[in-house]
């Protein structure tokens, strides 16, 4: 089975290591190589290295990569589809030198 | 979990401990370099550097072929000048002699011209290489270790399996008491806010802003829309500007920073305690790890998807990639497979553990691919004073 890699346990998106065609299971691993979810791809995928949703998402919801924010969801995206700049936005707001 | 918390290195007269015990020729400047060149040749052993800047007195040259001298992987130092430089050899020699390691100079117009300054270098050196034979390995604690972190020739692997597996054993570095150092400022566009976060104090976080803020400005200058990301990163999967510097921070780990060590035109830091450091400045690679070893760096973890062959004159280069294919291609070149992540045969914190025990072994005195090879890449970064007191000037 093909693989994705979520970097981190607060990830709602994982990175699939191969192109996915939609109706293809992924088995997803966490950061130390175990098994921790199994996504059938609800889009293609056409590029190796891309994302996939791991839960549905609403327009307007933050994405979770390396446990950190990497932008906003810009349209609804179903569980087990291709994440990329199509429906998702730099969710990068310049802040002020505020400290914690 | 890390298991060995030692290393076997080389005590300097000032206290620092050095993985390495490097003859280094220093030619002050590019005019004295065939020289110097010719004389580490007849001594094998020794490695022989330069700077290609100019020959006028630019204080940030100055400053990092000083640190480059002082740095405890360098157990001896002859310094060459010709004589008519600005950056004298004598500047070099007395910003090095005070950290007490064996050191002397030649002059080729005090001397008579390169054959005999060849001779007189020549001989100095056959005399420190037998001073450094007879000096031994003894066991530090990893206190004594100052690991820096790079990559260079980066694809969709890196921020997904080499950068994660280093972040992993930078962490480990941390935990059991070494200094970590990364760097390459426009490198985390788009992540200050969250660098800023995991600073110890007020003023590091504003360090943080302002050197990324500094170099956001040097990228617009040249014209350059820093916080956009280019076709091949979005080919390769990166979809906004912080999920692509996100995955290049990572490399550092995870563990508080300790402070922003500056390195620019009026000074050059060193770490006053053990933790993980941020490094000013942005280059390529080989100015970067340069710039690392000025400030006292020891060993080199450098991630690379595509596969960069560079090693350096004075550190041992550790070469992880994330790319299975890499690993197998490159393999004359790459010391660690972080491309099993991909393949799912392994886990992030699996590779982070080798990682770290490589470390220790090189830091010990295993030779890397790249040392094997005999590479000695060595840049010394500069930052055009020109380009930036015009910025300076410049409200963006």
């Amino acid at each position: 089975m093909k693989l994705a890699i979520k970097l981190h346990d607060k990830d709602n998106v994982a990175t699939a290591t191969a192109t996915l065609s939609a109706g293809e299971a992924v088995s997803v691993l966490s950061h130390e190589g175990k098994p921790v979810d199994q996504v059938v791809a609800s889009t293609d995928v056409p590029l190796a290295y891309h994302k996939i949703a791991l839960v549905d998402l609403a327009a307007g919801e933050l994405v979770y990569k390396y446990g950190e924010v990497v932008g906003r969801a810009t349209a609804e995206i179903k569980r087990g589809a291709w994440v990329h700049v199509h429906n998702v936005e730099s969710a990068h707001i310049p802040e002020s030198a505020a400290w914690r | 979990m890390s298991n060995a918390t030692e290393f076997w290195g080389y005590l300097r007269p000032d206290g620092q401990v050095g993985t390495r015990n490097h003859l280094l020729v220093l030619a002050a400047g590019n005019c004295a370099y065939e020289e110097a060149r010719r004389m580490a040749a007849a001594v094998p052993g020794a490695v022989a550097v330069s700077q290609w800047h100019h020959c006028t007195r630019d204080e940030m040259v100055e400053r990092g072929m000083i640190g480059i001298g002082r740095n405890p992987n360098v157990g001896a130092v002859l310094v060459v000048g010709l004589g008519c430089e600005s950056l004298t050899a004598e500047i070099l020699f007395d910003g090095i002699q005070p950290c007490g390691k064996p050191i002397a100079q030649v002059v080729i117009q005090e001397v008579g011209g390169s054959l005999r300054a060849i001779e007189a270098g020549t001989r100095i050196l056959r005399e420190m290489a037998a001073e450094l034979s007879r000096q031994r390995r003894q066991p530090f604690p990893l206190s004594e270790l100052t690991v820096a972190v790079e990559c260079g020739g980066s694809d969709a692997t890196s921020g997904l399996a080499a950068n994660p597996a280093v972040g992993n054993a930078a962490d480990r570095l941390v935990d059991a008491g070494a200094t970590v150092y990364f760097g390459e400022t426009i490198e985390m566009t788009g992540t200050e806010h969250i660098l800023a976060r995991r600073a110890v104090d007020a003023k590091t976080a504003q360090d943080i802003y302002d050197i990324i803020q500094e170099q956001e400005n040097f990228a617009k200058a040249s014209g350059i829309p820093s916080r956009h990301i280019q076709q091949g990163n979005m080919d390769g999967g990166l979809t906004t500007i912080e999920e692509k510097s996100l995955g290049a921070i990572l490399k550092g780990g995870t563990r508080p920073i300790q402070g922003v060590l500056h390195y620019n035109r009026t000074q050059l830091e060193l770490p006053a305690r053990p933790g993980l450091y941020i490094q000013e400045g942005t280059d390529s690679d080989v100015p970067s790890v340069t710039s690392m070893a000025a400030a006292g760096a020891t060993v080199t973890l450098f991630t690379s998807g595509r596969g960069s062959t560079t090693g350096h004159a004075i550190l041992p280069v550790i070469k992880v990639t994330g790319n299975p294919a890499t690993y197998e291609w490159l393999n004359d070149n790459m010391d660690v497979n972080a491309g099993k992540i991909i393949l799912g045969q392994a886990g992030i914190t699996d590779l982070g553990q080798e990682i770290y025990d490589l470390t220790l072994r090189v830091a010990s005195g295993e030779k890397t691919k790249a040392e094997i090879l005999g590479f000695e890449d060595f840049l010394i970064y500069r930052v055009d004073p020109v380009a930036q007191n015009l910025l300076r000037r410049c409200e963006w």
